[in-house]
């Protein structure tokens, strides 16, 4: 059986048969069950319930990375070699990953991974504990011990949007699922084990004393987010949550675009995007199109989300670092404007109007914007770049393109891979750790909570800043 | 991947050949069969999965989906899953009525327009209030297995959009066609897909393929187009059972799909090219010949279209097996016996 659930990932129909015939080895010959238990599914799940395999006996709990609103993530190792597994894993998905201006960075970046790839990393995993549904808490009761038994509630949107469009994508710069498992009302999600960040790679440069990350390793992260981003889009999803939190990178400076909870797929929506999520994006990282209420937007809200990564890369604190107007709790339908976050955006890139945005007219919260931002500012954007001591202007140039107001005048991901920031020497390089004299810690990790399976686990312990931004409430 | 079909998990983790469905399902009644000798379930003879059984679960899903005016890709949706889950589980340790609630609801979530769960409870339970539990939990936990089975992979590439495509593409290329589906054609081919999720066509063949097929169908059958008016058969069925569930087999007098049965096979018998579909575009010459007898509009748009089929490259031999699925399907259709399961189902989930 367990031979048989490693190979999930490429084994195919081959696969299934076996676990098939697993099941049917491992039926249960004893008990007598009333048959209207099958209006319940009883018989079902009994046969079932006999072969699932815990995630216990598959992975070994290292400790926890980070807990949040969607649930918690840990540290595991695999109990059994998975080596091999993924090896031919990584042939067989990237075939299909279609990049474009691979030229830019011009090796054979398969062949490049792998082999600074340590030898840790690829028996190391995220696992990722989704939280049962928000109103588990008025459901769930508590047995005779006075522990909380846990009802199944529906699997949350967020993490059927993460599980169906992870197991479909498969890119060097987009985090790859390994295993799903379900067992006992929980989900599991196994993710590849990135060391990094891009929020501790940020905190790591500003602490204790500040720092510039290099050009050319910004130039790599940028590179490779961007590479996962139009990956993204050509797939028709947009992923509405990039910031650094959401920014992974392996030991080997391999950029791994996470947390698909509010990506969804765009084309052809059977109803409208607002319908389904009111707010999306976290605010310092909200493009303004979405600001002044827009209900029917595009990819390009990533790229603006880019810009927001690429601006904190280069200046270690976030750009538009904006107070939130909190959603009204006894009005939750009205989304409130967001003036402050408006606020700080136009300081810097200077007032939008209908010639340099000629739709700002026709979004649903222009007239509030009109009355709270009336004087005419100009950009301040290079005087920013100055003053944070940057000189490359093919990097200014690009966050400009990032920057743009109208969303259909801004780069696509596509384009911005071509931007000439990334075609000038120093070459873009693979690992964007190449060359760095930084060495960045291991993530840290928690060992006094390893108990994954029980389900009280779920306070969010606020240890540290980088606890903190995980625990940030997503904006949903 | 979610935009290409070629490099989905709906190609490369779920996609059958007939001789691995025809095991999967060959393991299924063996298991079936233990879990019925050692005493796990009880046998029930007419609980089978037939086509009989089949037709009923398809209108099970329609009936819901109507009920909470869904749309027919999430319908489809939800078909799929049913159909898969079915591989790998009997419908004689399940409960088919909770089963198709737990399709629905997954399939709202993925096609992004998220029910709440109290709402296809109750709207599934004023359905068949003796088969759905009131707990939402069990719908809940049903829908746990239920992922599980398809091991977590989840988007679908359905015939509609293939559909849609080519009818894009043949508007694009009319200098090269001169053939558009007419909007009637369209509808037609449309509802054809609907009623291909009866069969196994999802699981076995990539969507342009179903697309081909209803086109096929549908162009051929042109002359009859009368008796396939929009929605022909699928929406006739299920308003009959709508309105009248105590009605055994339907009445074939008034059913428009019988017509269009006995179109079919007509079909089948007097057109000996039918069954070598890819012999028949490659020889074009041969339905010319044909042409030359009988040169009506009909004929010259069949021979439009399958002009199209011969420089589409697309795999012909499919098309003619999927279309005789088809074909068999509607030949089933005209004895579907409705009490027959329905009794069935309620004496295995009664226990009487």
């Amino acid at each position: 059986m367990n031979h048989a659930y490693n190979q999930a990932a490429s084994g195919g129909m081959n696969n299934q048969t076996q676990r098939t015939k697993g099941n049917m080895s491992a039926l249960p010959t004893t008990s007598l069950m009333a048959s209207s238990g099958i209006l319940t599914l009883a018989p079902y799940k009994h046969r079932k319930d006999l072969v699932r395999e815990s995630v216990l006996s598959k992975y070994e709990i290292l400790g926890y990375i980070a807990a949040g609103t969607y649930g918690k993530v840990y540290k595991a190792k695999s109990k059994t070699s998975n080596k091999r597994k993924i090896g031919s894993d990584r042939t067989t998905g990237d075939v299909h990953n279609g990049q474009t201006s691979t030229s830019a960075i011009g090796m054979d970046r398969e062949a490049g991974e792998n082999a600074v790839r340590s030898e840790s990393d690829q028996q190391l995993y995220a696992i990722k504990k989704f939280k049962s549904d928000n109103h588990s808490s008025k459901m769930n009761s508590h047995d005779i011990n006075g522990n909380e038994v846990v009802n199944y509630t529906g699997i949350s949107q967020s993490a059927i949007r993460e599980m169906s469009l992870c197991r479909e994508l498969s890119n060097r710069n987009v985090i790859k699922v390994i295993d799903i498992l379900l067992e006992n009302k929980a989900i599991y999600m196994v993710f590849e084990y990135c060391e990094h960040d891009l929020l501790q790679i940020i905190q790591c440069h500003s602490h204790p004393e500040i720092k510039h990350i290099p050009d050319f390793t910004i130039k790599s992260l940028v590179w490779q987010i961007l590479n996962g981003v139009s990956f993204l889009h050509k797939n028709w999803i947009f992923h509405r949550d990039l910031k650094p939190a959401n920014i992974m990178v392996s030991s080997s400076g391999v950029v791994k675009i996470g947390d698909l909870g509010l990506a969804r797929r765009f084309n052809n929506p059977l109803q409208s995007l607002y319908t389904g999520d009111k707010v999306v994006v976290t605010i310092w990282y909200r493009a303004p199109e979405l600001l002044l209420g827009g209900r029917h937007y595009t990819p390009a809200i990533d790229l603006w989300a880019v810009g927001c990564i690429l601006a904190e890369l280069l200046s270690l604190r976030p750009i538009f670092k904006g107070e939130e107007a909190k959603i009204d709790m006894s009005n939750k339908k009205q989304v409130p404007f967001q003036r402050n976050q408006i606020q700080k955006i136009v300081e810097i890139l200077g007032t939008p109007n209908s010639k340099t945005w000629p739709s700002i007219t026709m979004y649903p919260e222009y007239p509030t914007f009109k009355q709270c931002f009336g004087s005419n500012l100009p950009s301040n954007l290079s005087k920013w770049y100055e003053l944070i001591g940057r000189t490359n202007q093919k990097c200014f140039n690009l966050l400009e393109g990032l920057f743009e107001y109208d969303p259909t005048e801004r780069l696509a991901a596509e384009n911005a891979l071509l931007h000439p920031f990334f075609l000038e020497p120093p070459r873009v390089t693979e690992n964007a750790f190449e060359g760095l004299k930084m060495k960045y810690p291991r993530r840290r990790i928690f060992t006094d909570d390893n108990d994954i399976v029980s389900n009280n686990n779920y306070a969010p312990h606020k240890r540290h800043a980088h606890d903190d931004n995980f625990t940030r409430k997503r904006q949903k | 991947m979610s935009a290409d079909y070629w490099s989905s998990s709906q190609r490369t983790k779920w996609q059958f050949n007939r001789q691995t469905l025809l095991d999967y399902r060959r393991k299924l009644l063996i298991l079936e069969r233990k879990m019925i000798h050692s005493g796990l379930i009880k046998d029930y003879p007419y609980v089978n999965y037939d086509w009989n059984m089949r037709i009923y679960l398809h209108n099970l899903i329609v009936k819901l989906g109507r009920r909470l005016n869904i749309r027919q890709v999430v319908l489809a949706t939800a078909e799929v899953y049913l159909t898969r889950f079915l591989t790998k589980v009997s419908v004689k340790e399940v409960n088919v009525y909770l089963l198709v609630a737990a399709c629905v609801y997954a399939s709202c979530k993925i096609e992004e327009c998220p029910q709440h769960i109290r709402l296809i409870v109750s709207e599934a339970r004023s359905l068949w209030p003796e088969y759905i539990p009131h707990d939402t939990a069990k719908l809940a936990e049903f829908e746990f297995y239920l992922l599980e089975e398809m091991n977590l992979y989840l988007i679908l590439h359905h015939p509609y959009r293939s559909l849609l495509q080519i009818q894009t593409f043949l508007k694009e290329n009319y200098d090269t066609y001169a053939f558009v589906l007419t909007d009637d054609e369209l509808q037609n081919s449309w509802s054809l897909i609907s009623d291909s999720y009866i069969t196994d066509l999802h699981l076995l063949y990539p969507p342009h393929i179903i697309a081909i097929t209803v086109i096929y169908i549908t162009i051929v059958l042109k002359k009859n187009s009368s008796s396939l008016k929009s929605n022909g058969n699928s929406v006739s069925i299920g308003a009959d059972v709508n309105e009248k569930p105590q009605s055994g087999a339907i009445d074939s007098q008034n059913d428009p799909s019988a017509m269009e049965i006995e179109d079919l096979m007509t079909l089948s018998s007097s057109n000996p090219q039918e069954e070598p579909l890819a012999q028949t575009v490659s020889g074009a010459t041969q339905l010319e010949v044909k042409s030359l007898s009988k040169i009506d509009r009909d004929t010259i748009r069949i021979n439009k279209f399958m002009k199209f089929l011969n420089h589409s490259h697309i795999n012909l031999d499919e098309v003619a097996e999927s279309i005789q699925d088809m074909v068999n399907l509607y030949v089933v259709w005209n004895h579907y016996n409705e009490n027959l399961v329905k009794k069935s189902l309620h004496r295995m989930l009664t226990n009487t």
